[in-house]
């Protein structure tokens, strides 16, 4: 098959006379820089003037957003319920333990407050304390197993498991709510 | 007995160096979400790569020039240049990315706060790519990535329903509770973790940096068929394991950790102990060759003298790209920034700019001039063509589906 040609490229030989680096002066309309500038300028005072404010989706995009704060929440208890488990049968070294549980226990920790920065819309006040009371349960409780795995208190492990378990109920009974007759 | 030994030697390591922190983070991601159901996506992303690599490793062993090199010429400074904005930007990300992530699995065993690790990963790579040959490299840190097989181990431990594995891979089957729009994000962020600009220029400048000559073409393919296939394997158990084990579960894929714990769960601590190790080489590795393809393509463009093979004083300006951008991605990871969300964002930009990185050498390949006799058949433009348009697809559908799904949530 034959070489693929675009007209307009420079051959090669112009590159080996050196010609290649020279530029050829563009021009550009003075009315393109102005617009750029009053572009540029409205973007920053656009950002400047919400960058303060809470974020105020509305109530559908409000709702997605507390479905997937509490999936993710789910997702980290879940992750620290299996490294228990997987403690219980000597599988997992303790600093392996303790990287991925205290990676766990951030995630909650950005995931609330990402969360909690979100304007709640009208008449969802109490889905908004619920949301966040049972996220900051799930927070406490990762603290806990966390505190747990770097003292290396085995003896403690059943009952957190349990009570891992219990929050993960919870989270999915509180998903379910979201979900529920009227959304 | 050498040819051979060669041969062997290049498609461990190109199986071994195949998978890096994209392609760990990623297929764990859509592992536990989709299963294999994204399986064929690979399987493209794999062909793709070893369709480019092919062509720019030819391009250098039939010219002994570099795919940067060529495209300046054949194209112009313009077109150059806008290749070289695209590929760098993606390829420095995703150096920031590996080498967070080496801190990352370094961290697993030391258990301290990573950005403790990251300016002491950032001096290693440096050091190595400054003092270290260009063999040395490739060899020692795609032999010991070649760890990860323990991840396909894993998965046979594990002992999976296969038939139902196979389905999904072959019916590309949706779970129910997932949307098609995220399913669609996941197709472009693993087809960008496959076919990643920087390997290629990696591979071609590698090739002129081994000095690889037409009678090399048959070793290099080889590494390309047979090796990048295989990595491709590798990403396949991962995203197999941690369906097994995650998906059940319903963890979502967020740290290095959880990608570690099915095989764990297999394995226990000694198969972890491998994945850690697996997890080092794959990311120490796939620093040195950002590293080096950030020195390669820049000092390429701009007509200085590169490469490991001839000493550092006579390429200072590629060793001085390299220090930068060594100290510039490791002052990026200290803003506190997280090295998996830097991967998933380099991921997908990545899928952005492969246009801009892939076109340019589908025309050098197919120059005569260049070429002669090995100039593309009929066989390798077809392919070329088709992945353009794909390519393309991807490109464009990026973007909106990254704010549309807010990164696959």
């Amino acid at each position: 098959m034959g070489a693929v040609r675009v007209k307009g490229w420079p051959s090669r030989e112009r590159w080996h006379e050196g010609v290649a680096f020279a530029e050829v002066p563009t021009r550009r309309p003075h009315g393109g820089r102005q617009v750029t500038v009053v572009a540029v300028a409205g973007l920053v005072l656009s950002l400047a003037a919400t960058a303060c404010a809470p974020q105020s989706p509305d109530r559908s995009s409000w709702i997605d957003q507390a479905h997937t704060a509490l999936d993710d929440v789910s997702s980290e208890v879940a992750t620290v319920s299996l490294l228990l488990h997987l403690q219980d049968e000597d599988k997992v070294p303790g600093k392996y333990q303790q990287v991925v549980a205290q990676d766990s226990e951030s995630a909650v920790g950005k995931t609330m407050s990402k969360f909690s920065g979100e304007q709640p819309p009208e008449g969802e006040d109490d889905t908004y304390r619920d949301v966040t009371a049972v996220m900051s349960e799930a927070s406490d409780l990762l603290a806990e197993v966390r505190i747990a795995i770097v003292r290396r208190a085995t003896g403690e492990y059943p009952t957190l498991r349990e009570q891992l378990v219990t929050m993960q109920d919870q989270l999915t009974q509180q998903t379910d709510e979201l979900e529920g007759p009227g959304r | 007995v050498k040819n051979i030994f060669a041969v062997a030697l290049g498609i461990l390591t190109a199986i071994g160096g195949f998978v890096d922190i994209g392609d760990l983070v990623t297929n764990a991601q859509v592992g536990a979400r989709f299963g294999l159901s994204l399986a064929w996506v690979v399987v493209i992303g794999v062909l793709g790569i070893c369709v480019f690599a092919e062509m720019s490793g030819r391009v250098a062993a039939v010219s002994g020039r570099a795919t940067f090199d060529l495209v300046r010429e054949r194209l112009g400074p313009r077109v150059g240049l806008l290749n070289l904005a695209a590929s760098m930007l993606i390829t420095f990300l995703t150096f920031v990315a590996e080498i967070g992530g080496v801190a990352l699995s370094l961290q697993l065993v030391a258990s301290v706060h990573v950005l403790l690790i990251v300016p002491l990963v950032g001096v290693l790579v440096w050091l190595v790519l400054w003092r270290a040959k260009f063999s040395l490299i490739e060899n020692v840190a795609g032999l010991l990535g070649l760890a990860l097989i323990v991840f396909a181990v894993a998965l046979w431990q594990l002992g999976p329903d296969w038939s139902a594995l196979a389905h999904q891979a072959v019916t590309a089957d949706k779970p129910e509770d997932e949307h098609w729009r995220t399913m669609a994000y996941y197709v472009v962020a693993l087809f960008g973790a496959a076919m990643t600009p920087y390997e290629v220029f990696f591979f071609s400048s590698g090739g002129v940096e081994e000095r690889w000559t037409p009678k090399d073409l048959p070793t290099m393919r080889a590494n390309v068929f047979i090796g990048f296939p295989l990595g491709g394997l590798l990403s396949l158990s991962i995203a197999g394991c941690a369906w097994v084990v995650l998906g059940p579960l319903q963890i979502s894929v967020d740290s290095l950790g959880q990608v570690g714990l099915p095989v764990a769960a297999a394995l226990g601590k000694i198969g972890l102990a491998v994945a850690i190790l697996g997890f080092v080489a794959a990311t120490f590795g796939a620093a040195c060759e950002t590293g080096l393809s950030v020195g390669y393509s820049l000092a390429q463009y701009f007509g200085a003298q590169w490469g490991k093979y001839v000493r550092p004083h006579e390429a200072t300006v590629f060793h001085a790209i390299i220090l930068i951008a060594t100290l510039a991605a490791t002052a990026f990871l200290m803003t506190a920034v997280d090295p998996i969300l830097v991967t998933e964002v380099s991921v997908v930009f990545s899928a952005v700019a492969l246009p801009l990185t892939y076109f340019p050498i589908l025309v050098v390949a197919n120059d005569p001039d260049y070429m002669g006799q090995h100039v593309n058949g009929r066989l390798a433009n077809t392919l070329g063509s088709v992945y353009m348009v794909l390519i393309a697809g991807a490109a464009v559908a990026a973007i909106p589906l990254m704010i549309w799904t807010r990164m696959g949530q």
